[in-house]
């Protein structure tokens, strides 16, 4: 097991190194040149070499690839982002803003979408064939197909405009206003977990179905027990372990799903800062925000795998 | 992750070939599963209706989808526009049948590139093994570690879209998942004794790929292909809907879904239809992917 756990992390650093080398390139080697894109904002007269040289050389972008590459990654290791050439800010102080907003939705959304999902799954699979199965079976089959800006698009029609119950967008500090701040996060909270409940209950139901077949589970009603024990402890803990390992993929959907919901209902969050740095090309931002995105999916990934050599011993750590 | 623990394909070796079966009645018993299944019955009817409403766009259009005609202006619907107008005068039932033509030329290439890649990656690490194996693999899960999303949108962000770019980035973002499934595929086949036999009749590396690897490997990737189908769909109207995407005024489900936003109080019409769309067009390619998925392996129930 030691030695598993060490192989992944060391693998997972590498992967880390893969990723900073696509984002870089990605960044630096499509078109569109950011000093330019920030100087046309300002007065084209003043559009003179030197003063152009000047403040490629403040950013650091006169130098050629590998050191600006080297130089980037060792500022990041010592926490340091850089600093948006188009808002002049640096961008550690964006991330320290926009990333709580994020991660209080999407771990509000994790927490909703995994609860609901497993638990409507078991639902389908213990009433297998019955027409609570059938009608969540379809929901769900609908879920994962509903683009998510149109769900918050039909949810702030009804609930919004039709029936004036829920503030059609925004978001404001739980510890500012909680009232206001849990009515502004429902539906976006609702959108963001989706997919996730409608995966997780598609997932759950064919998983625990395919438990309740097995021989433990006959010998378990055989010997007497009753069903709560029977389906809490034989089949719930072993259905759930392939759910274990789809959990580092919810992850990533609430973030690339945080982009669009975050621009629906106008949140101040890391993927509206992703969106709109892409827009204006301010690549420091987009740097920063989807390489820390990325590791911090890598992360989940990485303890999913070790949460689930340690669930499931069969697993040969190789 | 690649590694061998958290893929449920290569845990069970799920994936077995079959060999012993005459292929004539495989492929019966594959329809035969496949139309027993409702859904996916009604998956393959909303598809062969996209197909055909996407190919005979101008006959069914009554009016042209680009042309603007500022006197009939958010009009609600009535006989002459059947779901009314948009803002820019344009019939809003005549853009949703030509969406479909855009979503599924962009679908088609963009699955059909990615397949193309993702397979010749993924049965060349596994067939190579050793470092062909990890340089891939590595590269592989890296592109993983992005949210689809995320990683679409920093290429046609970038770039600024357009159909070409959205094509591109969007394939892109299924390579992984498809050279995964296909190392995995090529790492069980290789252990068969046929592959021996032809090795030791003195085939070579392209014709074993070509001959015994690819075709006994493929059946699985047809349900990634189908399913990819409705998520490269969705992630195109994600991309259109944030602006990215299509280009006006080339009519795109997510483009409209945006525009008609704002006027969400007078005409909810010109989101919700776009969106409805969408939705059934992904929603057919779901449960067509679900059926065959069940029809070709149910052991791979839970591996996409």
């Amino acid at each position: 097991m030691g030695t598993f756990i060490f192989r992944r992390i060391i693998i997972s650093l590498v992967i880390i190194i893969i990723i900073t080398m696509i984002v870089f390139l990605c960044m630096r080697l499509l078109p569109g040149d950011p000093i330019l894109i920030y100087m046309s904002g300002e007065n084209l007269e003043t559009l003179d070499p030197t003063s152009l040289a000047a403040l490629r050389a403040k950013y650091g972008l006169d130098k050629p690839l590998p050191v600006q590459y080297i130089n980037w990654i060792f500022n990041i290791i010592r926490g340091d982002f850089g600093t948006s050439i188009i808002r002049g800010q640096p961008v550690n102080s964006l991330l320290v803003q926009c990333f709580p907003i994020t991660v209080h939705l999407g771990i509000l959304a994790f927490l909703f979408g995994t609860m609901m999902g497993i638990f409507s799954g078991v639902i389908c699979a213990l009433r297998r064939g019955t027409w609570i199965d059938n009608v969540i079976t379809l929901l769900a089959n609908a879920g994962i197909t509903m683009p998510t800006f149109w769900l918050g698009i039909l949810l702030i029609y009804f609930f919004s405009l039709k029936l004036g119950w829920l503030p059609t967008s925004g978001y404001t500090s739980p510890f500012k206003d909680f009232w206001l701040s849990t009515r502004q996060i429902i539906m976006p909270v609702l959108c963001l977990s989706i997919g996730t409940i409608a995966g997780l209950c598609r997932l759950t139901r064919s998983s625990m179905l395919e438990v309740i077949r097995q021989d433990y589970v006959r010998t378990a009603w055989a010997k007497g027990l009753r069903e709560r024990i029977i389906v809490v402890r034989h089949e719930l803990k072993n259905g759930l372990i392939p759910i274990v390992t789809i959990m580092g993929m919810q992850v990533g959907m609430i973030f690339g799903g945080s982009v669009i919901i975050e621009t629906i209902f106008n949140i101040p969050g890391v993927g509206r800062l992703t969106v709109s740095a892409l827009f204006e090309q301010d690549y420091q931002i987009v740097q920063a925000s989807v390489l820390i995105m990325g590791m911090i999916i890598l992360l989940t990934n990485l303890l999913v795998d070790i949460s689930y050599a340690w669930l499931d011993p069969r697993i040969r750590y190789s | 992750m690649a590694n061998s623990a958290g893929n449920p394909l290569s845990q069970t070796g799920a994936i077995s070939p079959v060999i012993n079966v005459p292929r004539y009645s495989e492929s019966r018993r594959i329809l035969r599963v496949f139309f027993g299944r409702k859904l996916a019955v009604i998956g393959l009817a909303f598809i062969i209706l996209e197909i055909l409403v996407a190919i005979f766009a101008p006959l069914i259009a009554p009016y042209d989808p680009i042309k603007t005609d500022l006197e009939s202006r958010l009009l609600q619907p009535s006989r002459e526009h059947l779901l009314g107008t948009d803002s820019a005068g344009r019939d809003l039932f005549s853009r949703v049948i030509y969406g479909a033509r855009t979503s599924l030329i962009i679908g088609i290439s963009a699955v059909s590139i990615s397949t193309l890649i993702g397979m010749t990656m993924g049965i060349c690490a596994g067939f190579f093994g050793s470092w062909v194996y990890t340089v891939i693999m590595r590269f592989t899960d890296a592109l993983m570690t992005f949210p689809n999303l995320i990683l679409v949108l920093l290429i046609s962000g970038l770039v600024g879209g357009g159909m070409k770019i959205v094509i591109f980035a969007l394939a892109v973002g299924g390579i992984a998942g498809k050279c995964r499934l296909m190392c995995a595929q090529t790492l069980t086949i290789k252990q068969n004794d046929y592959v021996l036999a032809a090795r030791a009749m003195g085939m070579g590396n392209v014709r074993m790929l070509l001959t015994q690897i690819l075709p006994n490997a493929f059946p699985p990737l047809l349900v990634v292909i189908t399913m990819q189908l409705g998520t490269v769909i969705l992630g195109e109207a994600a991309l259109s809907f944030l602006g990215v995407g299509i280009l006006p005024p080339t009519p795109a489900w997510g483009r409209m879904v945006n525009e008609g936003y704002r006027f969400l109080l007078t005409n909810p019409l010109l989101s919700i239809a776009p969106g409805l769309a969408i939705m059934l067009v992904v929603f057919g390619f779901n449960m067509a992917g679900d059926g065959l998925r069940d029809a070709i392996d149910p052991r791979l129930r839970g591996a996409f």
